[in-house]
C-alpha cells in the first residue's frame, strides 16, 4: 500500500514539474507573443498620430482656405464690377 | 468410584485422539491416510467399541512399520491408549515414551501432546504425582500454544484428577472450572462428560449428593446419546455411591451390580476392581463382613496386578476398617502397614515441592509467555501504528500533489483564457488602429488631391491676371490696384499651401529644415521691407533636432507671424530669430527692436492669440514682452519629450 502511494507521489511530482514547465512555456510565448503585438500597436499607434497631424494640417488648411476663398471672390467681384463700370462708363458695352 | 479415575484419563487421552490433529501437508499414500483415519478415531472407538482398539492398534502398527516416524508416533500413541484400556501401566508408558520420541517436528507436536496427557495419566496412576503433573503441564502449554480448547480441557481434567486423588477437593474443583469453562456449550463430548464426572466425584465427597446426583442424572442422558458405555459406567457408579453414603444400601447394590457388569463386558481390569472395593465397602455398610472382605481382597488382587497405586490405597484403606470392625487387630495392623508403604511410595514431601515446583513453572512460564505475547502485541500495535502513520502522511501528500495538479491545471486553463482575452483585445485594438490609420490614409489622399488642384487653380488666377496687366495697357489705377491686390493675395495663399504641403508631406522636420523653411520667408519678408535686417541663430549641435510636422508647423507658424508683426507694426530695423536648447527644453526666440507696446492696455489681436493656441496645442509655454520703445520679444518653450517623435 505504502509502496503503491509512493510510486503515485513520483508520478504525481512527474506531473506537476511537467505542468509547470508548460505553463512556464505558454508564458514565455504568450509574452513574446504580445511584446511583437505590442509593438506593431506602437508602430500603427505613432503612424496614426502621424496621420492625426496631416490631417489636422489639412484641416487647418482648410479653414485657412475658406477664409481666402471669401477674399479672393470679394477681390474677384470688385474687379470685376470695377471692370463692369468702366466699360459702362466708355460706353464699350453691347 | 475411584476406578473411574483411570477410565478417565484413557478417555481423556482418547479424546484428546479425536480433536483436531495436524498432519503432514504432503501427498499421502492409502496406508498413511488410514493411519490418520484410525488414529483420529481411536477415541470414539475407544468409548464405543472398547473390545476393538486392540485390533485398530495392531493394525496401525503393521501399517505404520515401513512409514516416516510420524505414523510410527501414531501408532506408539493408539498402542499406549489400548495398554492403558487394559491397565498395563508399564507398557503404555513405554509406547507412549515412544511416541513422544519420535516427533521431532513442532508442526505434529499435538500427538506428543497426546502422549504427554497418557504418560501423565500412568504416572497418576502409578502415584507418581510430580511426574504426572510435568507431563500434563507440558501437554497443557502445546494446546494452549495451538489454542485447542479440547486439548486444554483434557489436560485441566487430568490435573484435577491429581487433585482428587490427593483430596485437595478445591484445588481440584479450581481444575474443573477451567476444563469446563474452556468447553463451553460444547457438551456432547467425553471430555464435557469425563470433567463432569470428576467434578460429581468432589461434590460427592465433599457430601453434597444432591449436586452430584444433578451432575450424574444430565450425563447419564449424553452418555447414551452418544452411545458411552465407558462414559455411563462413571456416572452410574457415581450414582451408587452417593446411594451408599446417604445410606440407601439397595440402590447403592443395583447400580454397583450393574457397573460390574458393565466393566466385565468392557474387561478393564481397574475398573473391576474398583467396583469390587465398592461392592466390598457396600457390604461392610451391610454389615456382610465375609462378603465384604472377599470382595476387597479380589480387588487389592487386582490393583497389585496392575500396580495401581492409589486405588490399592483405598482398597487397604477400606480392609482395615473392615478388620477393625471384624476384631482383627492384627490383620488390620498388617494391611494398615501395607497401606502406609503404598501411601510412602506415592506421597513423599520431596514429591509434594516437586509438584509445588512444576505448578509455579508452568504458571512462570505461563506468564512469561503472556508477557512476550503483550510484547509481541505491543510491538504489532507499535508497527501498525507507525504504518499507520506512514500511510496517512503519504495519503496527505498523494491529497496535497493531487490537489496542486488541480490548481496547476486550473491555472494554466486561466491563463490561457487570460491570454487569449487579451491576445484577441490587442489584436482587435490593431484591426481598429490599422482601421482608422486607413481611413486617414484616403482622407489625406484626397485633402492631397484637393490641394493640388487649388494649388493649380491659383496659379491659374495669377497667371491670367498678369497676363490681364501685360496684355492690355490699363490706365485705370483703380482697376490695377484691384488685379494687383489679388495677385498678390494668391501669391500668399500659393505660399501657404505650399508650406502646409510641405509639413503635411513630412513625417518629421529638423531644426535646420525649418530654419531653411523660415530663411525662405525672410527673403521674401525682405523683398517688402529691404530695411529690416534679419538674424536667425541657432545654437550648436542641435540642427538635426526632430520634431513632428505638426510641431514643426506651428512652430514655423508662430515664427512667421511674428516676423509679420515685426515687419507690419513694430517698425523694427532688426528681428532675430534664436533657437537655442535650455536644460530640457528647445526655447525660440522673436525678438525685435521695433516701437513695442503695452502688454497691460493693449488688446491681444487674433494674430497674438492664434500664436498662443498653436504653442499651447502642441503643449508648449508661449510668451510675449512688450514695451513701448523697448521692441517686442515672443518666446516658445518646447520641452524635449512634447517634440512629437
Amino acid at each position: 500500500m505504502i509502496v503503491s502511494l509512493c510510486i503515485c507521489i513520483l508520478v504525481l511530482v512527474a506531473i506537476v514539474v511537467r505542468l509547470i514547465m508548460v505553463l512556464r512555456r505558454q508564458k514565455k510565448i504568450f509574452q513574446s507573443k504580445i511584446k511583437s503585438m505590442q509593438d506593431t500597436i506602437v508602430e500603427i499607434s505613432r503612424k496614426h498620430i502621424e496621420y492625426q497631424e496631416r490631417l489636422q494640417l489639412a484641416d487647418e488648411l482648410d479653414q485657412s482656405l475658406k477664409s481666402i476663398k471669401a477674399n479672393l471672390s470679394t477681390s474677384i467681384f470688385d474687379l470685376n464690377f470695377e471692370l463692369m463700370e468702366t466699360l459702362s462708363k466708355n460706353n464699350l458695352l453691347k | 468410584m475411584k476406578k473411574f479415575v483411570l477410565l478417565f484419563s484413557v478417555s481423556l487421552l482418547l479424546f484428546a485422539c479425536h480433536s483436531k490433529q495436524e498432519t503432514p501437508a504432503t501427498t499421502k499414500t492409502e496406508n498413511q491416510i488410514k493411519i490418520i483415519k484410525w488414529y483420529k478415531n481411536i477415541s470414539y472407538i475407544s468409548n464405543t467399541h472398547p473390545d476393538s482398539i486392540a485390533f485398530f492398534a495392531n493394525q496401525i502398527e503393521k501399517l505404520a512399520v515401513n512409514e516416516s516416524n510420524l505414523y510410527k508416533s501414531m501408532a506408539f500413541c493408539v498402542r499406549g491408549v489400548y495398554f492403558q484400556n487394559i491397565s498395563s501401566y508399564e507398557l503404555s508408558k513405554s509406547a507412549f515414551e515412544k511416541s513422544i520420541a519420535l516427533i521431532t517436528d513442532s508442526k505434529y507436536d499435538t500427538i506428543q501432546a497426546k502422549s504427554y496427557i497418557g504418560l501423565g495419566n500412568y504416572y497418576k496412576n502409578t502415584g507418581d504425582y510430580p511426574k504426572g503433573f510435568e507431563c500434563l503441564y507440558k501437554a497443557l502449554n502445546i494446546y494452549e500454544k495451538k489454542k485447542n480448547k479440547f486439548g486444554i480441557s483434557s489436560a485441566h481434567g487430568c490435573i484435577a484428577q491429581i487433585y482428587l486423588q490427593k483430596i485437595d477437593l478445591d484445588a481440584a474443583k479450581e481444575s474443573l472450572k477451567v476444563a469446563l469453562a474452556v468447553l463451553g456449550e460444547d457438551k456432547d463430548n467425553h471430555i464435557y462428560l469425563i470433567s463432569s464426572h470428576t467434578l460429581a466425584n468432589v461434590y460427592g465427597m465433599s457430601g453434597n449428593f444432591e449436586r452430584a446426583l444433578a451432575i450424574d442424572k444430565e450425563c447419564l442422558a449424553i452418555s447414551d446419546k452418544i452411545k458411552s458405555l465407558r462414559n455411563k459406567v462413571m456416572f452410574l457408579d457415581n450414582k451408587a455411591n452417593c446411594f451408599m453414603y446417604s445410606n440407601q444400601l439397595d440402590s447403592a447394590a443395583y447400580y454397583f451390580q450393574e457397573c460390574l457388569t458393565i466393566d466385565r463386558k468392557v474387561g478393564e481390569k481397574k475398573q473391576i476392581a474398583d467396583t469390587y472395593c465398592n461392592l466390598g465397602n457396600l457390604a461392610i455398610f451391610q454389615k456382610d463382613y465375609a462378603a465384604a472382605e472377599n470382595h476387597l481382597n479380589l480387588s487389592i488382587s487386582l490393583l497389585k496386578e496392575i500396580n495401581q497405586k492409589p486405588n490399592l490405597i483405598s482398597a487397604y484403606e477400606i480392609l482395615v476398617d473392615l478388620y477393625q470392625r471384624e476384631g482383627k487387630l492384627k490383620e488390620a495392623l498388617v494391611t494398615e502397614f501395607e497401606k502406609e508403604k503404598t501411601y510412602q511410595a506415592i506421597i513423599s514431601e520431596k514429591k509434594e515441592a516437586a509438584m509445588a515446583e512444576f505448578k509455579i513453572l508452568y504458571e512462570t512460564q505461563k506468564k512469561e509467555q503472556q508477557l512476550a505475547e503483550s510484547k509481541v502485541l505491543l510491538l504489532q500495535n507499535e508497527a501498525k501504528t507507525r504504518r499507520n502513520n506512514y500511510l496517512l502522511i503519504a495519503l496527505s501528500i498523494v491529497v496535497f500533489f493531487v490537489a496542486l495538479v488541480g490548481y496547476l491545471l486550473y491555472r494554466q486553463q486561466k491563463a490561457k483564457i487570460q491570454q487569449q482575452e487579451k491576445e484577441f483585445e490587442l489584436k482587435s485594438a490593431i484591426a481598429l488602429i490599422e482601421k482608422q490609420n486607413e481611413l486617414q490614409e484616403q482622407r489625406l489622399s484626397i485633402s492631397r488631391d484637393l490641394h493640388d488642384n487649388i494649388g493649380s487653380q491659383l496659379t491659374f488666377i495669377i497667371s491670367s491676371v498678369d497676363n490681364i496687366k501685360y496684355a492690355f495697357d490699363i490706365q485705370n489705377p483703380k482697376l490695377e490696384s484691384k488685379l494687383q491686390n489679388i495677385s498678390t493675395f494668391t501669391n500668399a495663399t500659393i505660399g501657404e499651401l505650399r508650406d502646409t504641403i510641405w509639413a503635411m508631406n513630412s513625417s518629421e522636420i529638423t531644426i535646420e529644415e525649418l530654419q531653411s523653411r523660415v530663411l525662405n520667408f525672410i527673403e521674401k519678408g525682405k523683398e517688402a521691407m529691404e530695411t529690416i535686417n534679419f538674424i536667425f541663430r541657432i545654437e550648436d549641435g542641435i540642427d538635426q533636432l526632430r520634431m513632428s510636422a505638426i510641431v514643426g508647423m506651428n512652430c514655423y507658424r508662430t515664427i512667421q507671424e511674428s516676423i509679420n508683426n515685426a515687419i507690419k507694426y513694430a517698425e523694427a530695423t532688426e528681428v532675430v530669430i534664436e533657437i537655442e536648447e535650455i536644460k530640457d527644453s528647445i526655447q525660440i526666440t522673436i525678438r525685435d527692436n521695433g516701437i513695442g507696446f503695452d502688454i497691460q492696455t493693449v488688446e491681444k489681436g487674433n494674430g497674438l492669440r492664434n500664436m498662443q493656441k498653436r504653442i499651447e496645442d502642441i503643449s508648449g509655454i508661449w510668451t510675449i514682452d512688450s514695451k513701448p520703445s523697448k521692441g517686442t520679444t515672443v518666446k516658445v518653450v518646447l520641452n524635449m519629450n512634447n517634440l512629437g517623435t
